[in-house]
Formats: structure tokens, C-alpha cells, sequence
């Protein structure tokens, strides 16, 4: 196996949806490479945030499992459609995601003082929140392998998500059942997270040689 | 006299580090039918033509500084990964690795690279399926038939052919693609996305990138960007779906033929404007968002667009008339 296919198949890997001669392919790979064992440890340390992912096994992280109770006692069920999402943060988000669209809505005047989030959306929001700040860490310790042009630009691009999350927050105090805000919401933390892992693999695989 | 003698000093000085390059040449024959080649250089250029031989040939120059340039080939167990639907299998090609070695030491101090590049002209089997990366170089390739993964972080990548899936990626380069390639997917931060197809299914996401996809008949569209503005010019087919989702870049949508399907177009602070269908409307009293929708045609397509501010536009060539939902 090479450093790329590696590299290619490291998500599906962490999220234990590769067939079996595949994952073992993988684990001689990292066995043998140290560089793809180093990315492979950090995108686990990324994780890492949201509870410990074993390796090969389709165990959910803590945190979510503790969100999906939450969601289940709430009434909610998960979307299917999280498949194609790498991180466990992200399915985290996309549970949510499914959770807000199986809810009844009905809209009603803002009301002074009302709460500001679903607990189940607050929760996600702030444990993503934790696993930005670990992918900060991350991105940290790699910026050096980007040149100065593609941080300010990748900075610029990540305040422009952060605003638009802002702004949705802003909303959604002042709506907090609108179930197309919190959908947005949703999206708008996935997104960040896309770029962010994107980045990271990418500043990884310049390190990776073939 | 000494001030002749200067300049030429000078000149040669300015010339030497494109003296120092290492011109290169080589040649590998493949077997015939499908073949990968894979392709990594981090900085300079990477072009890939198409041809009808059995052979990979490289040609450019390889910076003064770098390791050389590594050509090797061999059989290579790939998984097959085209189709989502059946269980994955190994398939045994003939692969051809070529990439230029740099020292560890090449990093990105500054936004300088010069002293790095290696310039890259590679021609191809034309059935040639592509795996190419790189760092600061831009990418290049035409005529192939085969699946195209590009990855770079700063490069534009400009891709015309591809056969089936065509995967483009770049963090901060555009990314051009035209072709009839069944599948296009492509992802930026801060470039911009054009694609011009014929019938595929598109999947584009970009922070702040704009996106222009063209097409004839564009069956499944998907479209997400923070704050890019995207523009669709084709039509939908009778079956299709495209979701477009923004926050605050405008949607502008510019039908060639008619208007056939369900059309839901939302937007928070935005406005929409289309010449056909009823006026936008709130749905509830305190629902902060304003929805357009309405059906016309006969087809099952479905169209939805949803932003926060950005504005949406859509416009058809004949004003069709929607029918009740």
C-alpha cells in the first residue's frame, strides 16, 4: 500500500468502514511507516476530544453516544446520511442534524429571556467547540509546512465561517425552536470541521513521502 | 570595460539558477488498457497530456536543489472504488509512480518558491486513470478518459476529460474542469469552482470560493459554500435533484430551456427573485425565512435553495406556468 492510498483511506479507517483486508492493509502500513503512523495518530488525537475511537471497531465515542442518549430520550432519531462524514465530530453534528429534522416545528413570537438552544444542539455546539480547539492544536504544530500566503488565507476563509456561525447564533436567540436556523447551524459547524480536517491531512500528506 | 564585464557578471549570476536545472527525459512503456499514474510534485508546474501509445513519458526540468526525479513502475492492487453500490474489490493494474524528491528542509518559510520548481510535462495513455499532488504548482491535464483525483493546496488545477469520476480538490487555487465526466466533485476554501459538464452529478464545496457549473442537462447538483456565489446555467433533468446551500453568497440560477419540476427556494435576509411563480411569502407568521415555492412542468425533478443572506435568482428563458403544489 502507498503513503497516498493510506492517506486516502485513513477516515473510512478511523470510522471502521473498511472490509477487513483493507484494515489490515492498513494497520502493516502505519506498522511499517512513520510518517503515515504519526498522521494517523494525529487525526486520532483530533478525535481523541470526543472520546477515545479504537481502532477497527465500530464503538462509538463517549460524547456521542452520551448525545445520542440525550437525543434518544428527547424523542429524536439519527439521519442515515452521516456515512460519507470522516470525524466523529462531524457525525455528532449530523445526528443533530437529523434530530432537528424530525422535530415538529412551530413557530412562535420571540419571547425575552426564552432558551437559547435546544440542550441536545447547546451540547453538540459546545463539544465541538472542543475538538476546533484540538484541531487548532494541530494545525498549530503543522503551519510551518504551509507557506504564510495559504495560512492568511486559510485564517480569512475560517473567520468567514465563524462569522456566519456568529450570525446564526445571533438568529437563533432570538428564534431558538427555528428548525431551519439550527439546521444551518449544524451545517455551518460541519463545514468548519471539513476545512479543518482537510487542512490538516493536507499539511500532513506534504510531509508524507510516496 | 568594467561596467560590461558588471552586467555580465550579472546576467550570468541571474541565469544561473535556471542553468541549474536538471533537464529530464524518460520513458517507461505500459502494458495496454487501463493504467495509473500517479504524479507528486510539490512545486512548479504539473501538465498531463493524453496520447494514443502504450508509453509514459516525462519531460521539463527538476529544480537544481531537489533529489531527483523518481520514475518507477510495476503492478499495483488498487481498490475499486467507482461505484458506491457494489462491494469493493481489488483490481491489479500496472501503476507508474513519478515524483520529485525534495529535501525535508523545503518548507514554506516563505511565500517564495522559485529555487523549488520542477516543471512537469507528462503524456499518458489516453484510458490513463490520474492520481496527481502537489503543493504550490498548478495542474494541468487534458484528453485522458479515465478517473482524475487531483489534490494540491495552492495550485489552480485546470482539468479537461475524464471519463467517469473526477475528483478536484485545491485549499486555495481555482479549480477548472470541462469534460463529460459522470461524476465531478470538487472542493475549495478560497478558490473558485467552474465546471463545465455534460450530464453528471456535481458535488461542489467552497468556503468563500464563487461556483459556476454549466451544463446541458444536469442531473444531480449539490452545492454548499459559506460565503461564494453560485451560478447554475442548464437545465435539470426530469428526475433530477440539486440543493444549493450558502449563507451568504447569492444563488443565481439560469435555466436554458424551460422550467420543469418543484422548485423551494429559502432565504433568511436574502431576497429572491424569479419570473416565474407567485411572490415569495412567509410561511408562518414569525418564521424568520422567506420561501418561494411552486411546481411547473411535468417532471419530478426537484430544485431547493436555501441561504441566509445571500440573494437568489432564478430565471427561465419562456415564462412556464406553475401549477398548484
Amino acid at each position: 500500500m502507498s503513503c497516498d492510498a493510506f492517506t486516502d483511506a485513513l477516515s473510512d479507517w478511523i470510522d471502521g468502514t473498511l472490509p477487513e483486508e483493507r484494515a489490515r492493509e492498513m494497520r502493516e502500513h502505519a506498522e511499517g511507516c512513520e510518517r503515515c503512523r504519526r498522521l494517523e495518530r494525529d487525526v486520532r488525537a483530533m478525535i481523541g476530544t470526543l472520546g477515545e475511537l479504537p481502532r477497527d471497531d465500530e464503538t462509538r465515542p463517549r460524547t456521542w453516544a452520551a448525545i445520542e442518549d440525550r437525543i434518544r430520550r428527547e424523542g429524536g432519531t439519527a439521519s442515515p446520511w452521516t456515512r460519507w462524514l470522516s470525524f466523529a465530530a462531524v457525525l455528532v453534528l449530523a445526528l443533530v442534524g437529523g434530530w432537528i429534522a424530525s422535530r415538529p416545528v412551530r413557530h412562535e413570537a420571540p419571547v425575552a429571556g426564552a432558551p437559547s438552544l435546544p440542550p441536545a444542539l447547546a451540547s453538540a455546539d459546545a463539544t465541538l467547540l472542543e475538538a476546533r480547539a484540538a484541531l487548532d492544536a494541530v494545525l498549530a504544530a503543522r503551519q510551518t509546512k504551509l507557506s504564510p500566503e495559504t495560512v492568511r488565507e486559510l485564517e480569512a476563509s475560517l473567520a468567514e465561517m465563524e462569522s456566519a456561525t456568529k450570525k446564526i447564533h445571533e438568529a437563533l436567540a432570538k428564534d431558538p425552536g427555528n428548525r431551519d436556523l439550527q439546521k444551518m447551524l449544524v451545517a455551518s459547524h460541519r463545514r468548519q470541521l471539513s476545512v479543518m480536517r482537510d487542512v490538516t491531512l493536507l499539511a500532513a500528506t506534504q510531509e508524507t513521502p510516496r | 570595460m568594467n561596467r560590461s564585464i558588471l552586467r555580465l557578471a550579472l546576467f550570468v549570476l541571474a541565469c544561473l539558477p535556471a542553468v541549474a536545472q536538471v533537464q529530464i527525459d524518460k520513458h517507461r512503456a505500459v502494458p495496454a488498457g487501463e493504467v495509473v499514474v500517479r504524479i507528486s510534485n510539490a512545486f512548479g508546474s504539473i501538465s498531463v497530456t493524453a496520447w494514443d501509445k502504450n508509453d509514459v513519458w516525462v519531460k521539463g526540468t527538476v529544480a537544481a536543489g531537489a533529489e531527483g526525479l523518481d520514475m518507477d513502475s510495476g503492478p499495483s492492487d488498487d481498490w475499486d472504488d467507482e461505484d458506491d453500490e457494489r462491494p469493493k474489490k481489488k483490481v491489479q493494474r500496472t501503476a507508474v509512480d513519478i515524483s520529485v524528491s525534495v529535501p525535508d528542509a523545503w518548507t514554506f518559510e516563505s511565500d517564495d518558491d522559485t529555487d523549488y520548481r520542477s516543471t512537469l510535462d507528462v503524456y499518458v495513455p489516453r484510458s490513463s486513470l490520474l492520481e496527481i499532488e502537489s503543493t504550490n504548482a498548478p495542474i494541468t491535464t487534458q484528453g485522458t478518459t479515465g478517473a482524475i483525483n487531483v489534490e494540491t493546496v495552492n495550485g489552480a488545477v485546470k482539468v479537461a476529460g475524464g471519463g467517469r469520476t473526477v475528483e478536484l480538490k485545491s485549499l486555495t487555487g481555482d479549480v477548472v474542469y470541462v469534460g463529460a465526466a459522470s461524476e465531478v466533485a470538487a472542493e475549495t476554501v478560497s478558490g473558485t469552482v467552474r465546471l463545465d459538464v455534460q450530464t453528471a452529478k456535481v458535488q461542489v464545496q467552497t468556503v468563500k470560493g464563487n461556483v459556476t457549473v454549466r451544463g446541458k442537462t444536469l442531473s444531480e447538483v449539490s452545492v454548499e459554500t459559506t460565503a461564494g456565489n453560485v451560478t447554475i446555467e442548464g437545465d435539470i433533468a426530469p428526475e433530477g435533484r440539486w440543493g444549493i446551500e450558502t449563507f451568504s453568497g447569492n444563488v443565481s440560477m439560469f435555466y436554458t430551456l424551460g422550467a420543469s419540476g418543484h422548485f423551494r427556494f429559502k432565504t433568511a435576509e436574502g431576497q429572491i427573485t424569479s419570473n416565474i411563480g407567485p411572490k415569495p411569502r412567509r410561511p408562518e407568521r414569525f418564521q424568520p425565512f422567506r420561501v418561494l415555492e411552486f411546481r411547473t412542468g411535468s417532471t419530478e425533478a426537484e430544485v431547493e435553495v436555501e441561504t441566509f443572506s445571500g440573494a437568489i435568482n432564478f430565471k427561465v428563458p419562456v415564462a412556464s406556468s406553475p401549477g398548484p403544489l
